[in-house]
């Protein structure tokens, strides 16, 4: 396993463990950092979605 | 049986527009002088397997997709393919498109996808000879993490970002409570404590208590109503009572104007030092550019390496800026930004609030003009700022101040006109008091509904704000935990290997770890000389810290990669002295024998000793060797017995590529003159550097052979051969200075050359096996020069 796979394993296995976060929170930012798109607008608008989502539930 | 690369064909790219080399399984060797391409084609393999090419990215103003193509071909036209063995699989690479290899291929271009497998010498002297955030950014690069730098710099500043938002709300909340103390005229910490004091009020004025405030709208609306049944002009003191409440208060109390001033200061200060800092850099570059501009040369004059100006000023600019960025002030500067934005912010929307009231009132459309042009500059202001947080120019304070207080001088004229107005109208002193407390009741109802609103957007930011942290640091502590790893993973690799370049040398105990504190840093620290934990600069000679580089990659490629049976050195040894070179080609031989190495060196001595090294361990048949002793920007670098196949000429020809199949023609050209030379023992006059060149060695060529053959068919063969090469268009260029400008000829006139090239090796092949022929003097006799073929062609030779 490459050293930006590891970082990345340990990274979404740190965010699995804190309750902050609902898994599908967690996938959407997995696919952001697959497909290389993490930047302040993304994490923003996924980080922004998670209250909106919460709101609504 | 491990696979390994048999062909390396490119296309196009960098310093390269065709050339093909056959590596046959074994590892490549390649000497060449600076600027003759070795690079390019180091460049053109780390392209093939990763898409990129490390140190063109990362830079602004650089990037493979703008300066991978050679300059004379487009994106469309670069394409590096290469052949693999076992399996005889040709895979390709465009810049559109990545090759797709088969099964057994994968997890070889997985690990190069993902590994480490180049070393140039440029990351070696920025590991050493760097700051610490720099040397981290060497090994970032060579583990293939500089991405990931950035990933987190992004983290970073939302989180800052978010913070001061979060500051902003609060600040906004607690200026409520201020601006409800001042109304209600006792002190209120808390909102709870507004429908008490409120009350209190209410009993003041002799009205009853309110259950709830939900109701104070409807409450105020009921006793507007009734004040109005009896007063006159009652609206328009009205909304100038609110007018005078809105213009009662400084637009910015004094101490965020400090604030702001001292905000502005910061930015100052940090802009000014960036500034600096690229002036010294600029100097420094002017004066390199200066000694280098005397010889027109493109060689560092320092250590002799290629340097490309632009990229280089680019690359400084960009690292000043990130490196500025990073700092804890910009970090501190952005988080203060949210509240110096909400001031301004703020003293705007006050504003546009008194000129939407100003607006309707008589006698006051001159100061809404001049108001109108102070909301404006405000505006403007909010984008200045929104720059200055970011470094891009300092905050203009000084005109700010100038805006401001003019507009504090309009805003005093337009009180003492509305108090003026206000007197006019002539309301009793009840129907005043009375107005003036309804008017405290829409200011409170205002407030309730503002801090409702504010309250919720506050736990929304603040919930945001605890997420950003906790990505960011569980992003920063999972990368700092695993380059930790890797440190304490490759050290007793490092030592081993040093000591074993360096043996019988004072012992030096070598370390190598993050900076806990600091983002993106990494400290190389070594005990030696009696002297613990020093920075190795201090005490080392150039070459040790070069082979401590060398050391400290070896030790990367050997714990990481694996997997990869690929190692590509790019001019690592310019500073060791001999001896250390010696140890350093041993040390490549032994230690990574399970390697397909690709080396490139300038320095004959390397080239040598490395060659010896092969022998000694019985490797040569390993070693493939190249000599590249020239190049140009037309052919691309030109290597010593380097021949083109036909196939690839005759596929340019058929593309319509008369460029690259005339620079391939007149390879191929080089190439048969070369082996005339040599094998028909032709003699030629020494000559002083440069070499000869094509048209040089033609014309004698033709002439020595003719004399020497005594067959009438193969003399008419050889002549007609050597006149139907003259005679193409080509020619001329060729005879006139070495330059085909194909582009000049049409793609017709261009095959008929290469047609007499090839048709003039054919004269000098053995039409039974292919090999070049050979004068064997002893025979007296021309013949096949395989000594293993059975072909029966002998042509007599005149004694």
């Amino acid at each position: 396993m490459g050293v930006s796979e590891e970082i990345y394993k340990q990274f979404f296995a740190k965010l699995l463990e804190d309750s902050t976060f609902k898994k599908s929170f967690i996938a959407r930012l997995r696919k952001l950092a697959d497909e290389g798109q993490i930047n302040q607008e993304t994490l923003r608008t996924l980080i922004e979605a998670q209250d909106s989502n919460e709101s609504k539930n | 049986m491990k696979a390994r690369i048999s062909t390396i064909n490119i296309n196009a790219f960098r310093g390269i527009p065709q050339l093909e080399i056959s590596t046959e399984r074994r590892s490549l060797l390649i000497k060449g002088d600076n600027g003759t391409g070795k690079s390019s084609i180091i460049e053109a393999l780390e392209f093939f397997f990763t898409g990129t090419v490390s140190h063109l990215e990362g830079t602004r103003g650089i990037s493979v997709a703008r300066h991978g193509p050679h300059a004379h071909y487009t994106t469309g036209d670069v394409k590096i393919e290469i052949s693999f063995d076992p399996g005889d699989t040709v895979l390709s690479r465009t810049m559109a498109r990545g090759p797709s290899p088969n099964k057994s291929l994968q997890s070889y271009f997985h690990a190069a996808a993902t590994g480490t497998f180049v070393l140039r010498r440029s990351q070696i002297l920025k590991f050493i000879n760097d700051e610490p955030a720099d040397r981290y950014s060497a090994i970032a690069n060579i583990i293939g993490i500089e991405a990931l730098d950035s990933v987190e710099l992004e983290m970073q500043r939302l989180r800052d970002d978010v913070k001061s938002e979060v500051d902003a709300k609060l600040e906004n909340i607690n200026d409520l409570l201020v601006s409800l103390s001042e109304s209600l005229g006792v002190s209120i910490s808390s909102f709870d404590e507004v429908l008490p004091a409120l009350n209190r009020k209410t009993n003041e004025y002799g009205f009853p208590s309110l259950p709830t405030l939900d109701d104070l709208e409807k409450y105020n609306q009921n006793l507007y109503k009734k004040i109005k049944k009896k007063a006159q002009g009652l609206d328009l003191a009205k909304n100038l009572e609110e007018l005078l409440l809105l213009l009662h208060p400084n637009l910015i109390i004094e101490e965020r104007l400090e604030r702001l001033k001292e905000f502005g200061a910061k930015v100052a200060t940090l802009v000014n030092s960036k500034a600096k800092s690229t002036m010294k850099l600029l100097e420094l570059l002017n004066t390199g550019k200066d000694i280098i501009g005397t010889d027109a040369s493109t060689l560092c004059p320092l250590c002799g390496q290629p340097i490309e100006k632009d990229p280089l000023l680019s690359a400084l600019e960009s690292r000043i800026e990130t490196l500025t960025l990073l700092s804890n002030e910009a970090s501190a500067l952005r988080q203060d930004y949210g509240l110096v934005d909400k001031d301004v912010r703020e003293a705007n929307g006050k504003l546009d609030q008194i000129l939407s009231r100003i607006t309707s009132q008589e006698g006051f459309s001159r100061l809404a003009e001049s108001l109108n042009q102070e909301s404006q500059f405000l505006t403007g202001f909010l984008e200045s700022l929104a720059r200055s947080k970011d470094l891009v120019e300092p905050l203009p304070t000084e005109v700010f101040n100038a805006h401001y207080s003019e507009l504090t001088s309009l805003l005093e004229r337009a009180r003492q006109q509305a108090e003026q107005d206000l007197q006019q109208i002539g309301l009793t002193e009840d129907e005043k008091r009375l107005l003036n407390f309804t008017g405290i009741l829409g200011v409170v109802n205002e407030k309730k509904n503002a801090y409702q609103s504010l309250k919720l957007k506050h736990e929304t930011k603040e919930k945001q704000y605890g997420r950003a942290q906790k990505i960011y640091e569980a992003f920063s502590s999972a990368k700092k935990s695993e380059i930790h790893q890797i440190y304490a993973a490759i050290k007793d690799d490092i030592q081993i290997f040093f000591n074993r370049l360096h043996p019988g040398e004072e012992t030096r105990t070598i370390q190598l770890d993050i900076i806990p504190t600091r983002r993106a840093s990494t400290q190389l620290l070594v005990d030696t000389l009696g002297l613990n934990q020093q920075d190795p600069r201090g005490l080392e000679s150039e070459g040790h810290l070069d082979s401590l580089g060398i050391c400290i990659f070896f030790a990367f490629v050997k714990k990481f990669n694996a997997d990869i049976p690929l190692m590509l050195l790019d001019d690592v040894v310019t500073t060791l002295d001999s001896g250390h070179r010696h140890r350093l080609a041993e040390l490549l031989i032994k230690e990574f024998s399970e390697k397909q190495l690709v080396v490139t060196t300038l320095d004959n001595i390397w080239y040598e000793q490395l060659r010896a090294a092969e022998r000694v361990h019985k490797r040569e048949n390993e070693f493939k060797h190249i000599e590249i002793v020239g190049w140009d920007l037309e052919t691309g670098p030109r290597i010593l017995d380097y021949k083109p196949a036909w196939e690839s000429i005759d596929k340019k020809l058929n593309s319509g590529d008369k460029f690259g199949a005339g620079n391939q023609g007149r390879s191929y050209l080089e190439w048969i003159l070369k082996n005339l030379y040599e094998q028909m023992e032709l003699e030629v006059r020494y000559k002083m550097p440069p070499l000869y060149q094509v048209g040089e060695l033609l014309p004698p060529a033709k002439s020595k052979i003719l004399k020497m053959i005594a067959d009438d068919p193969f003399e008419k063969r050889v002549n007609d051969s050597f006149l139907e090469l003259e005679g193409t268009s080509m020619m001329p260029n060729l005879l006139s200075h070495d330059n085909p400008r194909a582009e000049e000829l049409a793609i017709g006139e261009v095959r008929i050359f290469c047609d007499a090239v090839r048709n003039l090796h054919l004269t000098f092949s053995c039409p039974a096996c292919g090999s070049f022929l050979r004068y064997f003097r002893a025979l007296g006799l021309i013949k096949c020069s395989n000594e293993e073929c059975e072909g029966f062609l002998r042509i007599k030779v005149r004694k």
